[in-house]
């Protein structure tokens, strides 16, 4: 199964090149600008990886984070940015990202990444199943 | 508190500046840096005979036109580290105001308004001007924190009396006391018409 990426960075050249090396190793991607444009396309599609920016325009990429984590706590997020502070990091780990990346990455780790997002993501949704199969079977008091 | 000429707020725009200018930097070669990968990508396709040429076109134009971008961003770095070389000097008006916009370029993305420069005038006053830089980058900051998404902030300069005039959109209001004692440090005052609309005006040439 694919992996399904969305890219979030202010920048289009860097999206543009980034989406296709992605799709050329196989992966769907979808890419935005903002942090708005990009609520709006999870509200509508699946994501294993989202690859976000810390440094955005009209936003600050740790509220954006808390923002995704709230309405898709499953979403692997990971901060891919320019921005190189050790205490964002720290922050930004705290609030359930996945991992901080400094530009410019190796596309093979950041393939790296995607693949293991994926796997992280299938367990947390397996788990939160299993969960409620087991919350549903004693709440029937079988 | 420290004020707006003591050192330790001179070293905070300085750091400012710089971290702004590298992050851009970072920007431009991480763009680099994933169209020299993806040529690489399309010569393994190419091995495989499933490449056209103009994406090959493609990816080497946005790394001349980061390397252009790029060039830019280091060449006004450069310049306006070497506005400390001289305590005092002639300072045309046109290449700081020039200078001064080109450096807050990153500040004015970040408040999602963008900045226009008309410094057709040449006009020198004798100053510090690594000061007169500080100072317009200060009225440029502060016109672009009123301005938010509502507009853009102009930049004129004016031959006279020689001066540098930032304006946000109708209906704001720049905000530039803590700026005044850094002005008269320069020989210079600030004087606004409108609370959108603020100049800083030098006593002469």
């Amino acid at each position: 199964m694919s992996e399904k990426v969305l890219l979030i960075d202010d920048e289009p050249e860097f999206l543009e090149t980034m989406s296709e090396r992605l799709r050329l190793r196989g992966m769907e991607v979808e890419a935005c600008t903002s942090i708005s444009d990009a609520l709006d396309i999870m509200a509508d599609k699946q994501f294993d990886a989202i690859f976000l920016d810390l440094q955005m325009p009209g936003t600050n990429g740790i509220d954006s984070l808390k923002m995704i984590k709230k309405l898709h706590p499953s979403l692997q997020v990971i901060l891919l940015t320019g921005h190189a502070s050790v205490e964002k990091g720290i922050e930004a780990m705290k609030l359930g990202a996945m991992d901080f990346i400094e530009k410019p990455a190796d596309i093979d780790v950041l393939s790296e990444k995607v693949r293991k997002a994926q796997a992280k993501k299938m367990l947390l949704v397996e788990e939160a199943t299993e969960e409620r199969i087991h919350d549903i079977l004693h709440g029937r008091a079988w | 508190m420290d004020t707006v000429n003591s050192e330790r707020e001179r070293l905070r725009f300085f750091g400012r500046i710089t971290a702004a200018a590298t992050h851009d930097l970072k920007n431009v070669l991480a763009i680099v840096n994933e169209n020299a990968g993806l040529l690489e990508d399309l010569c393994a396709l190419a091995e495989r005979g499933q490449l056209t040429p103009d994406r090959l076109t493609h990816a080497s134009g946005r790394i001349r036109e980061q390397v252009k971008r790029g060039d830019g961003i280091m060449r006004r770095l450069n310049d306006f580290a070497h506005s400390t070389d001289h305590d005092a000097s002639q300072v045309d008006l046109g290449e700081a105001a020039l200078l001064a916009s080109g450096l807050c370029n990153r500040v004015a993305k970040l408040h999602e308004t963008s900045i226009k420069v008309e410094a057709e005038t040449s006009t020198s006053v004798t100053a510090s001007r690594f000061e007169v830089i500080r100072l317009v980058c200060g009225l440029i900051e502060a016109a672009v924190k009123a301005t938010g998404t509502s507009g853009g902030v102009s930049v004129t300069t004016q031959a006279e009396p020689p001066s540098v005039t930032v304006a946000a959109p109708e209906g704001t209001s720049v905000e530039t006391g803590p700026l005044a004692p850094l002005a008269e440090s320069v020989g210079a005052e600030i004087v606004s018409s409108d609370p959108h609309h603020v100049a800083v005006r030098f006593s002469g040439a």
